[in-house]
């Protein structure tokens, strides 16, 4: 069948896809700083800003001073924090640059892999109206790094410049273990198709294995912490479905068709869907690992797509109906991201959490873990459990006793509960209030803080209301 | 299809229509469940909106559902009574049925008096018959339409003419309720079958099957995005109570679940299934058994209450049974006994209407579960003697009458979408009605932020309870009836509560 074109002169097109992704980042990032100059998108966003500045402040990479925790190293806190610019603007910067990069970097590595002309354009277009690019490339997390490294370090192999590849892939594992893993699995299967270019992933493996072990001896990195997984990844798997860090349905669903397809083209490559299967199930536990998997994705939901406009229909405007309903499927996954993404950036929040610096440097906040990486930065105070605490061992002692406190009625167990673990305020936000912990005004401890003399509630607004246990 | 068969077919229509209304008229009430369709009808007629924003369900909330059903009942209403509108227009609706059921035979058959008793027991099938009588059920406007769709999907493939019925079945299914997911899932599931048997290819069938698979995705996702928000992949199960889905499973037993569906179609159906698989190749039968098995699936994962599920498979192997029935009725023409393949016809004319008879008494018997005039004074008192912003706890099947009558906040009814933490909230409102203290009962009472209790005559039928265990007149006090009964036997009561927990008055 032979392919119509599509789209037009390709380098226009690539250029204005360039454009559009830089003002859609770039916009998204204005937005969130006139909401409240210190409103950033992600709650992850947060946790690495804090780990950056203490490194700039202090030279500590491995532990987190402010929760009182091991930590893993990670190449990323350098990154700002020898840069000449402060965090705070890397943090809105960097994701903006480094998503453009990496649209770039994904397109050149489809034209590498002979992907054709408008297979490749339209792949681009599914990869970055995915709510999983939108997500990377608006929080700061290592993950900045991560793509465009292993798109660099894949595309190296590829074009056979094998230094240049092992170089890229030995830094990966300082920036993201899960990442690593995921793109070594990527090149098991081009190797095994392509015997020329065994000898580069063989290279690739090797030294991504060497610096790992080495950072491991050296530098403090600890690839176990790496790779807990999270409980809370499989129950979020899809953004229709309220997941953030999530697949679009609509695009998995494609990609499924393309995998059809390519199969009954003959492309029967046993090892490349084992790869896709093996990477789409890792992913489930490992929720930074989707935006690899979502690449091979629409890789092959760009291949339904073109097959689509391709293929004879009888009734041609079925076919473009159809069409109109896979665009708007993938507008509204990508416009129900960029809700969820705002839902996080709210500054009534911000201020509530601000408030808490007011607090004595000691006090230990509890909130929900989303609002734990705030804390810390916001308002420089250590939380009882936040979105981390899941990759140490306390985490399910910890759960039960934020648990025995939420629920809690018996006022001497509280005070009991609180004092044991050096629980000084208790933040609750909206979410919290509204399904998150209670659904009733007055439902398990929310009754006691409000009847209680030894509660003094000491902010409150619209989103948060603090209250300050009166020992 | 000759003038006697067409005479035939207006003719089971109308008695289908004779029958549902005969029953439906003998109470001047609907069921519990038919109310909640009546508030969002009489919410239309006075502001021309539906019910978004509920201010009496769960004492306030938001709600998602699709309105074009609500719309298209409320259109009626400026004819008649919203009441009267919930009983008849959804009667018709229902008895739609005979006619794609009818017509899909005539697709596989050729054969138009075993079309038309396939269409008479779809009519007449337990399941659906019972369920969807006096309630103002959806499913009385979804299972025609699902089935119509299916009919002009194969009409299709042979005539590219239908193409636009098709799509114009397909969107008013889709806007109309979820199930049209199952007619989706179904025909992908057929797809999969023809390639598997494979069946001559035909381009337009997965043509079709995209459009209809990408237009159910993307307007449920849209109409149903808070909820999927909310529920994840729970959504699915629209959020029903446990004990409620539990409830549904375990009520019907194997033999009940065999009289909803009715047992002619059951041995018909699956006979056509099985020459099907091991016989003629039929595109008719595999689009059917694909429903079916979609059904099944989905039933097996308990997606949806059972009686739902049992409806839907009920009419699918009611439109499978003609296949059978012909395929009989063919051999029966070649054998020497004259006149056998009619008698066969007759015999099972004759045990399907045995078979309707006793089934007409027991929707009859069930038709009478609406509520009794004295709970609806009961209703009628709340509405004048408490205040507007009140809210009265009954059983959550009786919530939205309530709400109906007295204009009262229910603490929980039948709209389960958004709903947080509802498996607490259902165990809570039964347990309350069995609390033997105080204490306890205000702990749930004051959470919900409930004024009033009413102890109806449904709720005596159900629990046995003639009073509330912990009522005492400082705390709970009997308000309704004023003064003592002197009527025998029970009489509905409604109770106020006085106190607040912790916070003495």
């Amino acid at each position: 069948m032979k392919s119509k074109n599509l789209l037009g002169k390709e380098q226009n097109v690539v250029l204005m896809l360039l454009g559009i992704i830089l003002l859609v980042l770039g916009g998204l990032q204005f937005i969130s700083y006139s909401v409240h100059e210190k409103a950033f998108m992600g709650y992850e966003t947060y946790y690495y800003m804090r780990l950056s500045e203490q490194y700039q402040e202090t030279g500590v990479t491995n532990y987190d001073l402010l929760q009182d925790r091991k930590t893993s190293f990670n190449l990323f806190y350098l990154m700002p924090g020898t840069s000449l610019i402060p965090v705070r603007a890397a943090a809105r910067l960097i994701p903006v640059l480094m998503g453009v990069l990496s649209a770039f970097l994904f397109y050149s590595l489809l034209k590498t892999l002979k992907h054709m002309k408008d297979e490749r354009l339209i792949a681009t277009i599914i990869f970055v109206a995915n709510p999983l690019f939108l997500y990377v490339f608006t929080s700061f997390t290592p993950l900045l790094l991560a793509v465009p490294l292993g798109l660099a370090g894949i595309n190296c192999i590829f074009r056979k410049k094998i230094w240049w590849a092992a170089l890229l892939l030995a830094a990966l594992p300082l920036l993201s273990i899960t990442s690593t893993i995921i793109f070594l699995l990527a090149a098991l299967p081009a190797s095994l198709l392509d015997k020329d270019k065994k000898f580069s992933v063989i290279i690739a493996f090797l030294a991504a294995l060497l610096s790992g072990i080495a950072s491991w001896i050296f530098l403090g990195f600890n690839p176990l912490l790496e790779l807990i997984p999270s409980t809370e990844a499989l129950s979020a798997v899809f953004v229709e479905l309220g997941g953030i860090k999530a697949y679009s349905l609509i695009v998995i669903g494609l990609a499924v068709m393309g995998i059809l397809i390519s199969w009954q083209r003959n492309a029967r490559s046993v090892a490349t869907f084992l790869f896709i299967a093996t990477s789409f199930t890792f992913s489930l536990f490992f929720a930074e690992t989707r935006i690899f998997v979502a690449m091979i994705i629409s890789v092959y939901a760009g291949i339904a797509i073109i097959n689509i406009i391709n293929r004879e229909w009888n009734v041609e405007q079925v076919k473009n109906v159809t069409l109109l309903l896979i665009l708007c499927s993938i507008v509204f996954s990508f416009v129900v991201s960029i809700n969820s993404a705002f839902s996080q950036v709210n500054a009534e929040k911000i201020n509530g959490i601000i408030y808490l610096s007011t607090s004595n440097p000691e006090d230990v906040m509890l909130s929900a873990e989303e609002n734990g990486f705030m804390i810390g930065y916001l308002a420089g105070r250590k939380s009882f459990v936040d979105g981390i605490s899941y990759k140490h061992s306390s985490y399910e002692e910890k759960k039960e006793v934020a648990r025995t406190i939420y629920y809690s009625r018996d006022l001497a167990v509280l005070k009991e509960t609180l004092e044991d673990n050096k629980i000084n305020y208790v933040l609750i936000d909206y979410w919290m209030r509204h399904g998150g912990v209670w659904t009733g005004s007055d439902e398990g401890v929310l009754f006691l803080f409000k009847h209680a003399d030894e509660f003094v509630r000491i902010f409150s607004n619209a989103e948060v209301i603090i209250y300050r246990y009166v020992d | 299809m000759n003038k006697t068969t067409k005479v035939l077919l207006a003719t089971l229509f109308a008695l289908s229509i004779a029958i549902r209304l005969f029953i439906a008229l003998q109470t001047s009430h609907l069921e519990y469940e038919g109310y909640s369709t009546a508030r969002q009808i009489e919410s239309i007629r006075e502001t021309g909106l539906p019910l978004y924003s509920d201010e009496l369900s769960y004492g306030g909330r938001e709600r998602v559902f699709s309105p074009v059903y609500y719309y298209f009942l409320a259109a009626f209403t400026f004819l008649m009574p919203v009441e009267l509108a919930a009983k008849i227009i959804p009667t018709i609706l229902a008895s739609l049925i005979v006619f794609p059921i009818f017509f899909l035979s005539i697709q596989a058959t050729k054969n138009e008096k075993v079309s038309l008793l396939a269409a008479g027991f779809a009519a007449f099938i337990p399941g659906f018959f019972n369920n969807t009588i006096n309630n103002a059920s959806i499913y009385a406007a979804v299972i025609p339409l699902f089935f119509l769709t299916a009919h002009y999907f194969l009409l299709t493939n042979k005539d590219p003419k239908h193409v636009y019925k098709l799509i114009t079945c397909i969107v008013i299914l889709t806007v109309l309720h979820p199930t049209s997911l199952i007619l989706a899932l179904s025909l992908l599931i057929y797809i999969a079958f023809l390639k598997l048997k494979r069946f001559r290819e035909s381009s337009r069938e997965p043509e079709i099957v995209l459009f209809f698979l990408f237009l159910v995705f993307w307007l449920n996702t849209v109409l149903y995005k808070r909820a999927l928000g909310a529920h994840g992949a729970g959504a699915l199960w629209q959020n029903v109570p446990a004990r409620i889905m539990e409830e549904s499973y375990t009520q019907i037993t194997f033999l009940g679940s065999i009289y909803s569906i009715g047992l002619l179609p059951i041995i018909f159906g699956l006979g056509a299934v099985y020459i099907s698989f091991f016989g003629k190749k039929r595109k008719h039968v595999t689009l059917m058994t694909s429903i079916g098995l979609t059904i099944f699936l989905l039933l097996w994962f308990r997606v949806f209450e059972l009686i739902i599920g049992l409806m839907l498979l009920g009419v699918t192997l009611a439109a499978l049974s003609a296949y059978f029935m012909n395929h009989i009725y063919e051999y029966l023409q070649t054998v020497k006994a004259r006149q056998a393949h009619n008698i066969f016809l007759i015999a099972v004319l004759i045990i399907g209407v045995l078979g309707v008879i006793p089934n007409v008494f027991v929707a009859s018997a069930q038709a009478g579960q609406v509520p009794s005039e004295n709970d609806v004074a009961l209703y009628y008192w709340l509405a004048s003697n408490t205040e507007k912003s009140s809210t009265v706890l009954v059983l959550p099947r009786e919530g939205s009458a309530m709400s109906y009558f007295s204009n009262r906040k229910n603490v929980m009814d039948d709209d389960y979408l958004l709903v947080p933490n509802i498996n607490k909230r259902h165990s809570d409102i039964l347990s309350i009605y069995n609390e033997r203290f105080v204490t306890s009962a205000l702990q749930k009472l004051n959470y919900y932020n409930i004024q009033y209790i009413a102890l109806t005559e449904y709720n005596h039928e159900k629990s046995n309870a003639s009073s509330l265990m912990f009522f005492d007149d400082n705390c709970i006090k009997q308000i309704y009836p004023e003064g003592q009964s002197n009527t025998e036997g029970f009489t509905p009561k409604a109770f106020e509560v006085r106190c607040v927990l912790g916070v003495p008055e």
